[in-house]
């Protein structure tokens, strides 16, 4: 028997799946929804499903990621303050890393790594790779450039790789490799996750123009060539990038990926 | 009447005749027996006694004869014996003649007559019958003295028939006796050689002395011959007569005409003394362990201990007057008993030389064929010497407060016993009492041990010394001791000290090289290895078709290079253990020596933990695995496990390779702190010596301070040389400039020293000035070296920390393909998994880079490096059973998704313990208060209070005085005071006063009360003894706090000293008795070369001497 709550969800998104669908695929056609709805920027209707849903199982995981959304959503439109009442009395760990992103805008970083780390044993390690990675590039950025880094992360939580990855290409200096890498790197990462492949590989051709010697160059290169060797025309740019990677740096953590990635496209060439 | 009287007087006259004839035979007789043989001598009574005792015989004869005939042959008598014989009446005859001679009156004259008549007429008989009784009484004395006198005459007769001579001489010495009497007393007649025995067949002189006479009698008779005799024509009273060969025994003697005779004597050939054997036996004293010796026949030239006895037993074939041992001088020193065939006695000789044999016969003969002299050698019992060849001199204790040393002792008989001695002189002169380690030697001549003199519990501090000799015993019964130089050890200065754990990681690194080197050649032997027994195993695999075909031997090849295999990594394993015991060693001495400090203490503590991650449980596990699959004889599971072995191997080949520098660095680091603390030391003290300079103490004292300290900032500036050149070989060409400047201000204030003591005697306000400048120059020399240190410390953080946050982000890169993976394999083909197969293992690959570019960038010391090991452990593990789930092998019936997302965990897992080791090195994630604060805090005390002890010990070596003293005083009172605040804090701490600190508030008291003691201006050796006891307690209090955090359940309990193995004294081989074979240079040659060569040098002759080459 289905709970109210989600019934009234499903009613508010007048999206009641036909016939007697598991839970998981209400969960996953409640979550999709959601997204859409954040995507068109559709927060209060978010919002309501939200409420309906958490006054009906507080605890149950799908209302954990909604809640997550809807901050993360929040947070990416700067409404900070709209979002620490969403996440108020959320335990999960997807609300957990809102929570640290709220509180790495507020400038609170070592709280809200905490808080991000302290979430990543609840997460599914795919997904927890990127909460990890976030933290690490909070541990190197100057305060100030903390909230900016939080309402990305934020963004991209929210679906908006693209736009979270324009929002750290912005904040790069050319001139400090020490913070302009690891951001572009970020934002390519997310730009991909988000489905812009296009927008990726724009910000590794530029990582790779404007800090070739940085060690996020060495994988967004891979990834670059990857992404690029999956084409005719791009495959000999790609090769020249994993030759280049493999005398630039043979013994680093991708050489052997790189390697494998170079012997394929020449096996296909 | 006349006729008959005439007839009586013949008769007795006959009778008187008769007994004197017999009284002269008796005479006769008497003469020749009481003369003897040899007649009369001259001068002698006897003949005329005889001749007296004749003629008185013969008067009392005559006497007789008158007597006999005026009383027995009267008238009277006469004619009673008549008137019997004619039977007369009495007085008939006698009245006639009464008659005749005159009548009475009125006798008739006629009847006188007649009766006259008729008695002469009645006397008819004969005259010889008319004699009547007289005559026959007489006739009878004449029967019997004729009778006498022919018995006696008979005999004498007899006699002179017997021995005419002897008795023409008794007889002929009656006819002289007065003569005889009266002759001349002549001197006696002497005959030489006397009674004696002769060499048989030898010529025999006799020599004849006879003084006052012409000529001698020489009588002899051989045995078996006629009794001869020769009469020797005397000279000047002497004669010879020489007997041509003496064969048999001859007896002889000498008379002289005179009578003299000498005793017979008797000349006894005999046959010469010969050696029928010798033996000499030498007992040695008890305490030289020799056995008696005894020789035969010829006997060698001896070499004797003092002590030894000696015996001799000779025989010889006749027995022998005299036997004795003459010396050199030809007197007796020894006498032997001589006695039935030979001779037999024991003596202790008492002094070398030759010694000759006399051994004589009765007749002085010497014996044939007697032994050769001796000659003796006497050795004394020398005193046993010992000496110390290492370090053979004065020097510096090394940081382990164990000092190796090698002392060679020898005795030319035997050593008891060996005791070291050593004591404590303080940096205040106060004299310790002296400890003595002893060691049984058991009678060994020479020994070569090798004791170390471990003073690390002597709480010794800088400025101390120890003074040390060692001493033997020898086994004689005087018991010798012998007894080496004394020798000095300095406990080392701080900066010494700190220098010495310098070298002493310097020596570390360069044995992690050869390591290195060594891992890598176990490496590649295992891997070549594998290979061959893969080789093997497939050629028994082919030929175990073959009936009896001989597969066990090769196993048992495999498996013996396995276990040579798992040998030499055991010794790898334990020489990387050693070195870090050795690290650990070296923490704690430094703590002891009052001269470690945060930065050391920390980088022994990455050391230590860098050696500890070195062989990790992946190299543990696979060794274990080896054994068991050795043990087993398993050929399939030394394979693996050899290819196990071989690729944990090279990790830890790697991470050896990567640790090499950290190494480096610390022995860098360790010189840079070294230098300062030498540098502000020499500030402290020019500081010092410009107060004295100010206050005119002893000028002349200080000019020789300001020489030596000169001295010191000269040397610091060469070793400031050297560790620009160390840091130009790192890289490191930032802190070399520092150091560069650094160098520039010791080499100005040497200068300025220099000038200083120059000018100590002449202007007492510019050497002051002078000095304060040095001072000035020292304290700049030791800030460039601080920060030097400091900026390159903080390059180095840089470069870990960057190396850290790279490793995260490379092993998040890794998840994200990981994972990205793992979503393609769902749904993957075979040939598709093949690829994913290699994908996956690519990135374990990427791992292990990861994990070595880490180990270089960090150099080696990762915070929580164990961490991170483990976690690229464990990741590398679930990379390969992704492999494993891709090659359609469950893992714990999980599909290869599944698994592949455990992998992506672990890679996250690997990149959060890169991220907290970066925040750890970053300092955010140091621990606030609590237990290691409060250790620390403690330990850190107790690095002041040691400096404080140090400063004070500095200061005692200045003799400073006045307001020199009082001024370093007050400063070291504020730092005492300090340590006192310090104390007092704490006390009031919870975590204090809840741990094993019960007594920091005496602690802190008594801090204060020794700040307070300085304060007063005086530094006594109560006080620096106060303040070693207070430095003490603090370290065994961070100790205790320290043992309590490793293992804060386990209540410590104290238990008894267990037997242990006690190094022995092992004696030296008969062939090295008396000396070693190769002789080990002595004291003063060794001094003369370094101490390492000088310890090789030592180690080189004990190999030889032991006969390894």
């Amino acid at each position: 028997m289905r709970a109210a709550g989600v019934v009234l969800a499903l009613a508010i998104l007048g999206a009641l799946p036909d016939g007697a669908a598991g839970q998981e695929r209400e969960t996953g056609g409640l979550l999709g929804r959601a997204r859409a709805l954040v995507a068109a920027d559709s927060l209060d209707a978010a919002r309501a499903l939200v409420e309906a849903l958490r006054a009906d199982a507080p605890d149950a995981p799908v209302v954990d990621e909604l809640i997550a959304l809807l901050a993360a959503a929040l947070l990416g439109r700067g409404e900070p303050a709209a979002a620490a009442r969403v996440l108020e009395g959320a335990s999960g760990p997807a609300s957990g890393v809102q929570l640290g992103h709220l509180l790495i805008a507020q400038g609170d970083l070592t709280a809200g790594s905490q808080l991000l780390l302290g979430a990543v044993p609840g997460l599914e390690p795919a997904r927890a790779t990127t909460v990890i990675q976030f933290v690490a590039l909070v541990g190197r950025v100057l305060p100030e450039a903390a909230p900016l880094l939080a309402r990305a992360g934020a963004l991209a939580a929210a679906g908006r790789g693209g736009e979270a990855s324009r929002v750290l290409e912005g904040a790069v200096d050319p001139g400090d490799p020490e913070m302009g890498a690891p951001f572009l790197a970020q934002g390519a990462r997310w730009a991909e996750e988000a489905g812009e492949a296009d927008e990726a590989t724009r910000l590794r051709e530029r990582l790779l123009a404007d800090f070739p010697g940085a060690p996020e160059a060495e994988e967004g290169a891979l990834a670059l060539a990857r992404a690029l060797g999956g084409t005719p025309e791009g495959r000999g740019r790609a090769v020249a990038l994993l030759e280049a990677l493999l005398e630039r740096a043979p013994g680093s953590a991708v050489a052997p990926d790189a390697r494998r990635e170079l012997e394929r496209l020449r096996g296909g060439a | 009447m006349a006729a008959v009287r005439r007839r009586l007087t013949a008769l007795l006259a006959t009778v008187a005749c008769a007994w004197l004839g017999a009284g002269a035979a008796l005479v006769l007789a008497m003469a020749w027996w009481v003369a003897g043989v040899d007649g009369w001598r001259e001068g002698s009574t006897g003949p005329l006694v005889l001749d007296l005792l004749l003629l008185a015989a013969s008067l009392a004869g005559a006497l007789g004869v008158t007597l006999v005939t005026r009383r027995r042959l009267s008238q009277l008598r006469v004619a009673e014996a008549m008137e019997a014989a004619a039977r007369l009446p009495a007085g008939s005859v006698r009245g006639a003649l009464e008659l005749a001679r005159s009548l009475p009156p009125g006798v008739s004259p006629a009847l006188a007559r007649k009766a006259g008549a008729d008695a002469y007429g009645a006397l008819t008989a004969s005259d010889a019958d008319l004699g009547g009784s007289l005559a026959r009484g007489l006739a009878r004395w004449r029967r019997w003295g004729v009778g006498f006198a022919l018995a006696a005459a008979a005999v004498a007769a007899a006699l002179a028939a017997l021995s005419p001579p002897r008795a023409a001489a008794a007889w002929g010495g009656l006819l002289r006796p007065v003569s005889l009497a009266s002759a001349p007393d002549l001197v006696p007649v002497e005959v030489r050689p006397g009674t004696v025995e002769v060499p048989r067949g030898s010529r025999v002189e006799v020599v004849v002395l006879a003084p006052g006479r012409a000529v001698a009698y020489l009588e002899w008779q051989a045995a078996g011959d006629v009794a001869l005799r020769d009469t020797l024509s005397l000279s000047d009273g002497a004669a010879t007569r020489t007997f041509e060969s003496v064969s048999v025994p001859v007896d002889y003697r000498v008379s002289t005409p005179d009578g003299a005779v000498t005793p017979r004597h008797r000349l006894v050939p005999v046959d010469p003394v010969f050696m029928a054997g010798f033996t000499l036996e030498v007992t040695y004293p008890p305490h030289t362990g020799i056995p008696p010796a005894a020789y035969g026949g010829s006997v060698p030239p001896l070499v004797l201990p003092e002590g030894s006895r000696v015996e001799v037993d000779g025989a010889t074939t006749r027995p022998l007057d005299r036997a004795a041992l003459l010396d050199a001088r030809g007197e007796e020193s020894v006498r032997f008993a001589v006695g039935g065939g030979g001779f037999t006695g024991a003596w202790r000789p008492l002094a070398s030389g030759t010694f000759r044999w006399r051994l004589l016969d009765a007749g002085g003969d010497g014996v044939v064929g007697g032994p050769d002299p001796l000659e003796l050698t006497l050795v004394p019992d020398s005193a046993p010497t010992v000496t110390v060849p290492s370090p053979g001199a004065d020097t510096i204790l090394p940081l382990s407060m164990a000092q190796p040393l090698v002392v060679q002792a020898r005795d030319d008989f035997g050593l008891a016993r060996l005791e070291l001695v050593a004591y404590r002189v303080t940096a205040s002169g106060v004299v310790g009492e002296p400890t003595v380690q002893g060691v049984e030697l058991g009678g060994a001549r020479a020994v070569l041990v090798r004791p170390v003199l471990d003073l690390a519990s002597w709480g010794l501090l800088p400025g101390d010394e120890v003074r040390y000799f060692a001493r033997v015993r020898d086994n004689g019964l005087e018991g010798r001791w012998g007894r080496s130089r004394e020798f000095a050890l300095q406990v080392p200065r701080v900066a010494d000290a700190r220098r010495d754990a310098g070298d002493h990681l310097d020596s570390v690194a360069r044995r992690m090289e050869d390591l290195a080197s060594e891992a890598e050649r176990q490496a590649q032997a295992t891997r070549d290895l594998g290979r061959r027994v893969e080789g093997a195993a497939a050629s028994r695999r082919g030929r175990e078709t073959l009936p009896g075909a001989p597969g066990e031997t090769a196993a048992y090849g495999e498996r013996e290079e396995a276990r040579h295999a798992l040998e030499r990594q055991e010794a790898l394993a334990a020489a990387l253990e050693g070195i870090r015991s050795e690290l650990d060693a070296l923490a704690r001495a430094m703590e002891d020596a009052a001269a470690s400090d945060p930065g050391l203490a920390a980088d022994l503590r990455d050391l230590q933990r860098i050696l500890e991650s070195l062989s990790g449980d992946g190299l543990d596990a696979a060794l274990t695995e080896l054994t068991r699959a050795v043990q087993r004889q398993d050929a399939n599971g030394t394979r693996r496990s050899l290819e196990t072995l071989a690729g944990e191997q090279e990790a830890v080949l790697r991470r050896l390779e990567t640790s090499l520098e950290r190494f480096q660095r610390a022995a860098v680091d360790q010189d840079f702190r070294s230098s300062q603390t030498e540098a502000e030391a020499l500030a402290r003290a020019e500081r010092a010596v410009a107060d004295a300079l100010r206050d005119g103490d002893r000028p002349e004292l200080r000019a020789r301070q300001q020489e030596q300290l000169a001295g010191e900032a000269l040397e610091l500036d060469a070793r400031l040389r050297q560790l620009e050149e160390r840091l130009a070989r790192l890289g490191e060409a930032r802190a070399a400039e520092k150091v560069s400047g650094a160098r520039q201000e010791a080499r100005r204030g040497a200068e300025g020293m220099a000038r200083s003591g120059e000018e100590a005697g002449r202007d007492r306000g510019a050497s002051a000035d002078a000095a304060d400048r040095a001072a000035g120059r020292m304290e700049e020399a030791g800030r460039q070296l601080a920060e030097a240190q400091e900026e390159m410390a903080e390059a180095r953080h840089e470069a870990s920390l960057r190396a850290l946050r790279r490793a995260a982000d490379e092993a998040l890169a890794l998840a994200r393909r990981q994972a990205a993976l793992g979503e393609g394999m769902g749904a993957a083909t075979p040939q598709a998994q093949t690829s994913l197969r290699g994908d996956v293992a690519a990135l374990g690959q990427g791992v292990r880079n990861l994990l070595q570019a880490l180990h270089a960038g960090t150099g080696g010391a990762l915070p929580q490096g164990h961490e991170v090991a483990a976690r690229a452990g464990r990741a590398l593990e679930a990379l390969e059973q992704t492999v494993q789930a891709l090659e359609g092998r469950r893992i714990g019936a999980t599909a290869p998704q599944a698994v592949s997302v455990r992998a992506v965990a672990a890679l996250n897992d690997l990149a959060l313990s890169a991220m907290a080791g970066a925040e750890a090195m970053s300092g955010s994630g140091e621990g606030g208060e609590g237990e290691q604060d409060v250790r620390q805090r403690v330990e850190e005390m107790a690095q002041q209070q040691g400096d404080l002890v140090n400063q004070a010990g500095e200061l005692t070596a200045l003799q400073l005085g006045g307001d020199a003293l009082g001024e370093q005083l007050r400063r070291l009172a504020q730092g005492q005071e300090s340590v006192a605040r310090e104390l007092d804090d704490l006390a009031g701490q919870r975590d204090a006063q809840e741990r094993s600190l019960a007594d920091v508030e005496a602690l802190a008291a008594e801090a204060q009360a020794l700040a307070d003691a300085l304060a007063t201006g005086r530094l006594t050796p109560e006080t620096l003894q106060r303040q070693e006891r207070l430095f003490h307690r603090l370290l065994d209090a961070g100790r205790g706090l320290r043992n309590e955090s490793q293992d804060p359940s386990t209540e410590r309990e104290s238990q008894a000293a267990g037997t242990f193995a006690r190094p022995e004294a092992l004696p030296l081989r008969e062939d090295q008795l008396g000396g070693l074979r190769y002789r080990v240079p002595g004291p003063e040659e060794l001094q003369a070369l370094p101490p390492a060569l000088r310890q090789m040098v030592i180690q080189y002759f004990e190999r030889l001497n032991r006969g390894g080459g």
